[in-house]
């Protein structure tokens, strides 16, 4: 089913996010939706948790619906790749790669690869009765320095600069900057209801 | 890519005193991109895409 009415909140429904924080030994510091933990990787503890763990709904830019809908409807120019990237600035649907601010840069920082094939979607199947999409988990990792802090995440079509699109931001619900050495895990969702 | 970096004995010096998690690499940025340190940290697998754009492979993987 597509949805006439907008749905709430803006965007395909729903699109969504779910962030990790990490060490370099090996201890989780921090889950979108659930907070403050302290966890080894792969625990009991720390699987469980991410089962439990919600993803936070974002919204699709302006860009990113005007080019979602001329790729699928008008045979628009489809993006080669998708990246995600991080940002300390609260974007607005308006927002474009040359008007957004706070995007850290050094110590180990770049825009994360997502392949536009079922590399970077390697799921896409049935989910309550509609069709969903997971991304590859990237990861953010701060090496001589930190990263951070940011507080928001975005999807884009190009590895640096402004010469793309920015089409879709979500907020990581709280503001994370990542020690030389610790990680940030992002995975993204979308659903078309 | 006429804006490719030379990988500098500082870069090689920096990224063998810091982290890099297995399966990741380090690259240099182009110099069309700022970035202060010029330095990001991507997956291995996803290398050949940023050497595409311009990037220069620092280190091989590193544990």
């Amino acid at each position: 089913m597509l949805l006439l009415d907008k749905p709430e909140p803006k965007g395909f429904h729903p699109t969504e996010w779910a962030y990790q924080h990490r060490t370099a030994d090996g201890q989780v510091l921090w889950l979108s939706g659930i907070g403050d933990v302290d966890f080894e990787v792969g625990s009991g503890e720390h699987l469980a948790a991410l089962r439990e763990q919600p993803f936070t709904v974002n919204a699709l830019a302006d860009e990113g619906e005007q080019d979602m809908l001329s790729v699928y409807f008008r045979a628009g120019t489809a993006p080669t790749n998708f990246y995600i990237g991080l940002l300390n600035s609260t974007p607005t649907d308006t927002t474009t790669l040359a008007t957004m601010t706070g995007e850290p840069s050094g110590n180990g920082y770049a825009r994360s690869l997502v392949e536009r094939n079922s590399t970077g979607w390697p799921t896409l199947t049935l989910n309550a009765g509609d069709y969903r999409a997971v991304s590859s988990t990237e990861t953010f990792t701060a090496s001589g320095g930190s990263i951070g802090p940011v507080t928001y995440a975005f999807l884009t079509t190009v590895v640096s600069g402004t010469a793309g699109l920015f089409l879709v931001y979500n907020a990581l619900s709280a503001t994370r900057t990542l020690a030389s050495g610790e990680s940030l895990d992002v995975t993204f969702r979308l659903t078309l209801a | 890519m006429d804006d490719v970096q030379e990988i500098t004995a500082d870069d090689v010096q920096r990224i063998e005193a810091t982290p890099i998690p297995a399966g990741y690499v380090a690259l240099r940025y182009p110099a069309r991109y700022p970035n202060p340190d010029g330095i990001g940290i991507v997956r291995e697998r996803h290398a050949a895409t940023y050497l595409e754009a311009g990037f220069r492979l620092i280190t091989d993987e590193k544990g």
